[in-house]
């Protein structure tokens, strides 16, 4: 009978037999087996099968989380009756340079679920975290509740949920869903301040399984909670390929934020001189409004925001949902920003509710952590129709509203081209509270676009219309057939409809009323933004003090 | 570590003769882009110029998100020009921007113009511009681009001095006058009626067509129309064909370059149509334009060497010479430095190793070289060049062919610097010297001080150097933009990286700055260069960094899994293997026959095949192993599955270890250093704690150790490490060495160790079936091409395989969203798509106009209109209505994985039963 294969190697040199061990040493060596226990609950096989669904272990997402060359620091190692640290390990790692908090679930011990006492290490990590004022960190990767457990995982879940929430607005955390993460493992991230989801992973309410028993829908877990889906509706802030995507994209967020709401986010000298022109922007404008569509061209406002950034660099927030507006976090002359912008190259940059949701999630997390904003206009407005009214369009377009107003760090505005009635009024306005209203030369702000001439002109456009019949049988005396006059009439209205357009465009759609009531404060020109920008930020900055939110408890959103 | 980067600065030199070569005085503005344009403002502001400027073009600026051009990091904003385009889309346009950068040049005090190797390198008309603007042009004199440049010109130029030519017809258009008027007088009397007129006073006929028609291009008159030459080149391509039975000819537009403006034509083709599309493909239909096409004997294996010249309009040097035959659809993608000294070398290597076909064949490429250096010293003094240019010939065997010069610095430049210092010494002074090792840098110097350089010495530098080009390219080598780069690994020792700025680090941060590759231009990313003591050693090299490099990020597709393949291809059978211009496409069908077989392949059936338990033996052992072994095996064996190129790399790399004589395939070596090697490939056992999924797991990575460990201590104890020896010593019953009790375990490890490695034997066994090793060196060197990888059918099998499928097609093309249809950008100009056009996938099909925003909606897909289904214009549409019935160029046939996946479990288990 051939020998059973094994994968050791028995020529190793056997370890030196050692002298019998003390009761000190013995004592020493179960602390060993304790601080080692955590690790070693983690068996070669169940790593071998986290490893086979192609995803880290806690310890090795740990790793590539912290700033390298440093040690986490492993808290309530041992928690837990099997001593094993009870499937999540909370640790405090230095990222970004920062001490920063940080949980994993260790899904190769007990598939990561929560039980009636893990909940309780989760809170008293958050708890310990809003208390020093360190950012959280959440990496994700749970079965859910561990069914044995009974109600008791139930209290586990909500005691986690509790202090997520009670923590929240005190401290930023950024959450990472990994694995299959159904149930409480999928609410419990949403309350954080960000969720970042890599492709093949799920998160839902329940899996596909399930719905498939109760609603006879047949779905893969990709189309019920993948990153294609939660990234649409705002659930998620941020996919990316891979679970180290995810991790790099967590640690780069993190250096736009502060450690909590005492202060403001960390400030970084740049070389980038302030007072570097624009070109980018001029350019850009120059070639939309040259081109045959001339005012009404489309173009992607990233790249004014690329211009205006330090270096050129900036980090955008739900990136593919709703882009017709972006929010994202830069840097202008080493102060981090909060930029709101609308996007013509995006649904011509209209506000649905989409877009309103995601700005309103964005105004009020910069509120809170002491984020100054620049919000850049080139909106045509609302839009209108059955579909925005039946989801609530004046519902989101009031909640972004009253984020706006309510917000209290210093912020800009910079009108780039359109800004007409609501979105003009809804947008950082200086009634809303903007510190500072700029604007492009290519402004258009008016009560209504280009379709208002119909009210302005009203007389002209009456009285040519109402011409139109004598003129039709004038020409028609003057031996035109019937189709011919009633052909060259129409023309010649059109005419006078594309006149009274331009002169509308020209009297009207330009920022000289804004400017002489004072909605305008100056116009800047688009070579000159950053430096504009940059000098007033500056300035209303140096007179702001970080610090929590305090005040009245305003109602919804 | 090859020297790039130095200071180049002359004004301080202890010699005054040194000193007056100084070229701080120039200021330089730049008007080209791509890594050229990165290396020379570094080479600039190393020689100590005054001040170096460059131009931005939209495209590299506001015209794609996340797209700025990254050597903009290194420049101060007062000496970066903005300009529409680099040249223009038209002739109006591109007059325009000649003036243009005229103008930018006097209003910001610039002296010279470098324009690298792209849009405006080759312009006689812009090199006059300049010149009239009283620009200095770093580069030849447009004298010279006209004398060189045109290829009927240069083609005479080379007969005169006794330079190899392609047997064939240069002055096509001369005869066709000619053989129009039938006599001199004719001819002038002719010109002369449509107000052209030259010299022709003694001039015998065919040189008084020619003078005629260079005053009619002068004077923007045309003496003949396009169908009279085209009739023409019917006549001359029949004789040609005559005298060439059984062979094809080349049709070749004087002024194309990059491939464009050629056709081959056999016995029986319409010469005059080929000839009217290669007209109208390098845009020469003009009035008044040179129509002028050789006719060439087409040279059928050809490889393409060419020779790196310098002059300055008195003398010419060689700096060595360069094979770039590893191209596709006549890109360049691999060259290689061939210069004398390392083909003398290599052949007297190989004679001492006693291989005496190799020897003799490298001794031939060097007599090649050397009458190539020779004729191209010959041409470029009798242009008198005057800065650098490359003197391209094609090879035949034992003859080679002059083909064209290019009169520009060209894209593999460094190959040649890289082996060739120039040594410029004081003729009154021999002591008195300086080095220059940078083609841009002698360009400059050239420029500022020509007439007065000495001519240089060649000293030696490297022996042998490469050139990989890094391109945005997918796994069929066709271009793929739209990706980000997020990440790419520092360059490692030795590696040279020419990467237009993209790894210059955001100054605050130290961090990567992502860059997305637009595809705006070409796909070219970046240039990677290794250096050697030999050929081995440069592509031992190359093989290092592309192993090492780590360059990730969205959506991202890149050739450097090609070039992994295509360096090992010739390190697994002989670097000095000399491969035609038809390779790299025989090579792809191959690589797209292992991506066809690797589909087959279900590694989970192979292994649990291999990890089943022996009838009667202990199941719990033998699943144990299973479960522990399974990462460690299938992990990289599906790499290599999943990634064609890597896996031709792989396959190469093991060549040498297979013993093919069996029925099936054994390894000559232990199968454990097999898959250590394999790992070792895939770069998966350098440390990088901050990546762990992008490495061994830590309990493989224990296993393996393990594993290596056992195996050495046997080898120990056995005193031998022949993999046959060790294998049969612990396959045997009583033990080799040590206690009977140890001999159980330790043969149970053995077999433990080696469980499920069959693996790798399978990957092997399926990869030889597709004819993947059929593709081999002679002895001699030469590569025989099997006929069947050299079809079209073959080509577009290949590219299908391994290029992404195409984005749904339909039938229809539906509004993206609801709004104002309009057909046209603007009243007045001509609809986006009409009735039988051809579109482009991305290509501008209609304008939605929705909230007063005029919105440009591309083609989802490449397609042919049928019909246009909105009538009239200015028409509202709903979301998802039909607007144009379409036929889709590339249907897509949707296949299930499942049913994939089933094929693959089913064959591979018959596989299985085999080995």
């Amino acid at each position: 009978m051939p020998a059973p294969p094994n994968v050791t190697n028995p020529l190793a040199p056997a370890a030196p037999a050692s002298a019998e061990p003390t009761l000190y040493d013995r004592t020493r060596a179960r602390g060993d087996d304790l601080r080692a226990k955590p690790k070693v609950a983690s068996t070669v096989d169940k790593r071998i099968r986290q490893h086979l669904k192609g995803r880290m272990t806690v310890w090795e997402r740990i790793d590539a989380l912290k700033d390298p060359g440093t040690d986490p620091v492993v808290l309530y190692q041992n928690w837990g009756a099997k001593l094993d640290g009870a499937s999540i390990v909370t640790a405090v790692c230095q990222v970004g340079g920062r001490p920063t908090a940080v949980y994993g679930h260790d899904f190769t011990v007990r598939a990561g679920s929560i039980n009636a006492t893990n909940g309780a290490k989760l809170a008293r990590l958050m708890r310990m975290a809003a208390e020093r004022g360190i950012p959280l960190v959440g990496m994700n990767d749970s079965a859910g509740a561990f069914v044995p457990a009974g109600v008791g995982g139930l209290d586990g879940y909500s005691e986690a949920f509790t202090a997520l929430r009670r923590i929240s607005g005190r401290i930023p955390s950024v959450m990472c869903m990994f694995g299959y993460n159904a149930g409480g493992g999928a609410y419990l991230p949403r309350q954080g301040s960000f969720v970042i989801q890599p492709g093949n992973t799920f998160f839902g309410l329940t899996g596909p399984g399930v719905v498939k028993s109760v609603l006879g829908e047949d779905v893969t877990p990709d189309e019920l909670g993948g990153p294609s889906v939660h990234s649409q509706s705002g659930v998620v802030d941020r996919t990316a390929d891979d679970e180290l995507d995810a991790l790099r994209q967590t640690r780069k967020l993190l250096s736009y934020l502060p450690s909590c709401n005492e202060h403001g986010p960390p400030t970084r000298t740049t070389s980038d001189p302030l007072d570097r022109k624009t070109w980018a922007v001029d350019t850009l404008l120059r070639k939309a409004i040259d081109s045959p569509t001339g005012f009404n061209t489309p173009f992607d406002m990233s790249i004014v925001i690329q211009d205006i950034c330090d270096h050129g660099e900036y980090f955008e927030l739900q990136p593919t949902r709703a882009r017709n507006i972006i929010t994202a976090f830069g840097r202008v002359d080493g102060d981090v920003v909060g930029f709101v912008a609308n996007n013509s190259a995006v649904s011509s940059g209209q506000i649905d509710v989409d877009a309103s949701l995601k700005t309103a999630r964005f105004v009020r997390f910069c509120n809170i952590y002491n984020i100054p904003m620049i919000f850049l206009e080139d909106t045509t407005g609302f839009l209108p129709g059955t579909d925005q009214e039946r989801r609530g369009i004046v519902h989101a377009g009031r909640a972004m509203l009253d984020s706006i107003i309510d917000l209290r760090t210093p912020r800009l505005l910079l009108i780039v081209r359109n800004a007409f009635g609501g979105a003009y009024c809804a947008f950082n306005c200086y009634p809303t509270g903007a510190d500072h209203v700029l604007a492009l030369p290519t402004t258009r702000l008016a009560v209504m676009g280009p379709a208002g001439k119909e009210f302005v002109y009203k007389k002209e456009l009456r009285a040519a219309r109402g011409s139109a019949p004598a003129k039709v049988a004038e020409l028609i005396a003057e031996g035109r057939t019937r189709d011919e006059a009633e052909a060259e009439v129409k023309a010649w209205l059109a005419g006078i409809e594309a006149d009274l357009g331009v002169r509308y465009e020209e009297e009207l759609m330009n920022p000289n009323e804004a400017l002489s009531l004072g909605s305008i404060s100056e116009i800047v020109q688009p070579d000159n933004v950053r430096q504009a920008l940059g000098t007033s930020l500056r300035f209303h900055l140096s007179h702001y003090t970080p610090g929590p939110l305090a005040g009245v408890q305003r109602e919804f959103h | 570590m090859p020297r790039i980067a130095h200071d180049r600065r002359l004004a301080d030199h202890a010699s005054a003769w040194v000193r007056s070569f100084d070229c701080s005085h120039l200021s330089i503005l730049i008007v080209c882009r791509g890594p050229i344009r990165k290396e020379a403002i570094d080479v600039f502001r190393e020689m100590g110029v005054a001040k170096v400027g460059m131009l931005l073009s939209e495209k590299d600026s506001v015209v794609y998100p996340r797209a700025l051009a990254p050597d903009v990091r290194i420049m101060p904003p007062e000496r970066i020009h903005p300009v529409p385009d680099y040249t223009g889309a038209t002739k109006a346009e591109r007059v325009e921007r000649v003036a243009q950068i005229c103008a930018i040049a006097h209003e910001h005090g610039y002296t010279h113009v470098f324009a690298g190797y792209g849009f405006m390198s080759e312009d006689a008309d812009f090199v006059r511009s300049l010149e009239k603007a009283g620009l200095i042009f770093i580069g030849p004199s447009s004298r010279v681009v006209e004398a060189a440049g045109a290829k009927d010109e240069a083609k005479r130029t080379a007969l005169q001095v006794d330079v190899s030519v392609t047997p064939g017809v240069d002055d096509l258009t001369s005869r066709a006058l000619f053989a129009k008027h039938g006599s001199v007088a004719g001819m002038v009397a002719a010109a002369g009626a449509l107000g052209v007129s030259a010299d022709v006073d003694g001039a015998e006929h065919l040189d008084a067509a020619e003078r005629l028609l260079q005053a009619s291009y002068a004077a923007g008159v045309d003496l003949l129309t396009i169908d009279e030459i085209a009739a023409q080149a019917q006549t001359e391509v029949d004789a040609l064909l005559a005298d060439l039975p059984g062979k094809r000819l080349r049709l070749k537009a004087i002024g194309g370059g990059g491939g464009k403006g050629q056709r081959i034509l056999s016995a029986g083709d319409d010469a005059a149509s080929l000839y009217r599309e290669i007209l109208s493909e390098v845009k020469a239909t003009g009035v008044g334009d040179n129509k002028n096409v050789l006719v060439e004997l087409n040279v059928e294996e050809t490889r393409h060497n060419e020779i790196q010249l310098i002059g300055n309009g008195t003398w010419t040097v060689s700096m060595g010479g360069r094979d770039c035959s590893l191209q596709m659809h006549e890109q360049k993608l691999l060259e290689v430095s061939i210069t004398q000294p390392m083909l003398t070398a290599a052949a007297a290597a190989r004679r001492a190793a006693g291989d005496e076909a190799m020897a003799a064949a490298l001794e031939t490429e060097c007599t090649l070289v050397a009458r190539m250096e020779a004729e191209g010293e010959r041409f470029g003094e009798a242009v008198g060049l005057n800065s650098a240019s490359t003197f391209e010939c094609i090879v035949d065997g034992d003859r080679h062919y002059f083909m064209e010069v290019n009169t520009r610095i060209q894209v593999e430049h460094r190959v040649s610097e890289l082996c060739a210092i120039l040594r410029f010494r004081n003729p009154d002074n021999p002591e008195e010297h300086f080095d220059v090792d940078s083609v841009v840098e002698v360009m400059g110097l050239l420029a500022a001080h020509g007439p007065r350089l000495p001519r240089p010495e060649l000293a030696p530098r490297h022996m042998a150097s490469l050139e990989a080009r890094l391109n945005a390219t997918d796994d069929s080598l066709s271009p793929h933009a739209g990706g980000e780069i997020s990440e790419w690994s520092a360059p490692i020792e030795g590696e040279v990286r020419d990467d237009q700025g993209i790894c210059l680090p955001n100054p605050d941060t130290g961090d990567f700055v992502p860059y997305r590759l637009a595809g705006a231009y070409d796909s070219n990313v970046a240039l990677l260069l290794t250096v050697g003591a030999d050929r081995q050693a440069s592509y031992e090299h190359l093989a290092e960094v592309l192993r090492r490099t780590e360059l990730t990020g969205h959506d991202l597709s890149t050739n450097i899994g090609f070039h992994y393949g295509l360096v090992h291809w010739f390190l697994g059978t002989d670097v000095h293997a000399r491969p035609t211009t038809r390779f790299v496409s025989a090579y792809l069908v191959l690589v797209a026959r292992l991506a066809r077989a690797a589909e087959k392949i279900d590694l989970d059936t192979a292994y649990d095949a291999l990890l089943k338990a022996p009838e009667g033996e202990d199941r719990k052992a033998w699943a144990t192993v299973s479960l522990m072994k399974r990462t460690l095996v299938l992990r990289p064996a599906q790499r290599l599955l999943d990634r064609p190129h890597t896996f031709s790399a792989w396959l190469s790399s093991v060549r040498r270890r297979v013993d093919w004589s069996g029925d099936s395939p054994r390894w000559t070596v232990n199968p454990v250093t097999v898959l250590h090697g394999v790992y070792e490939l895939l770069e998966m056992l350098s440390p990088a704690p901050s990546r762990p999924s992008a490495r061994i797991w830590d309990h493989d990575r224990a296993l393996l150790d393990d594993a290596m460990a056992f195996y050495a201590s046997v080898q120990a104890e056995l005193g031998t490490d022949d993999w046959a020896t060790v294998d049969a010593a612990l396959s045997g019953a009583s033990p080799a060495f040590g206690s009977a009790e140890q001999w159980a375990a330790v043969q149970g490890a053995h077999r433990g160790h080696q469980a499920g490695l069959g693996v790798f034997t399978l990957l092997v066994k399926v990869a030889c079936e597709t004819g993947f090793y059929d593709l081999a060196p002679a002895a001699d060197g030469s590569i025989p091409v099997p006929a069947e990888l050299l079809t079209a059918a073959a080509h577009a099998e290949a590219k299908r395989t391994l290029s992404p499928p195409p984005p749904q097609s339909a039938d229809q093309v539906v509004a993206v969203s609801g709004g104002m249809f309009y057909a046209q950008e603007a009243p007045g100009m001509p609809p986006l798509a009409e009735k039988g056009q051809v579109i482009e996938a991305g290509q501008p099909m209609y304008i939605i106009e929705v909230m007063k925003m005029f919105n440009k909606v591309k083609a989802p897909f490449a397609c042919t209109v049928d019909e246009v289904l909105v009538s009239g214009d200015a028409t509202i549409v709903t979301k998802g209505q039909p607007l144009f019935k379409v036929t889709p160029r590339e249907r897509v046939e949707v296949v299930d994985p499942a049913v994939v996946r089933a094929a693959a479990k089913k064959q591979t288990k018959e596989w299985m039963t085999g080995l």
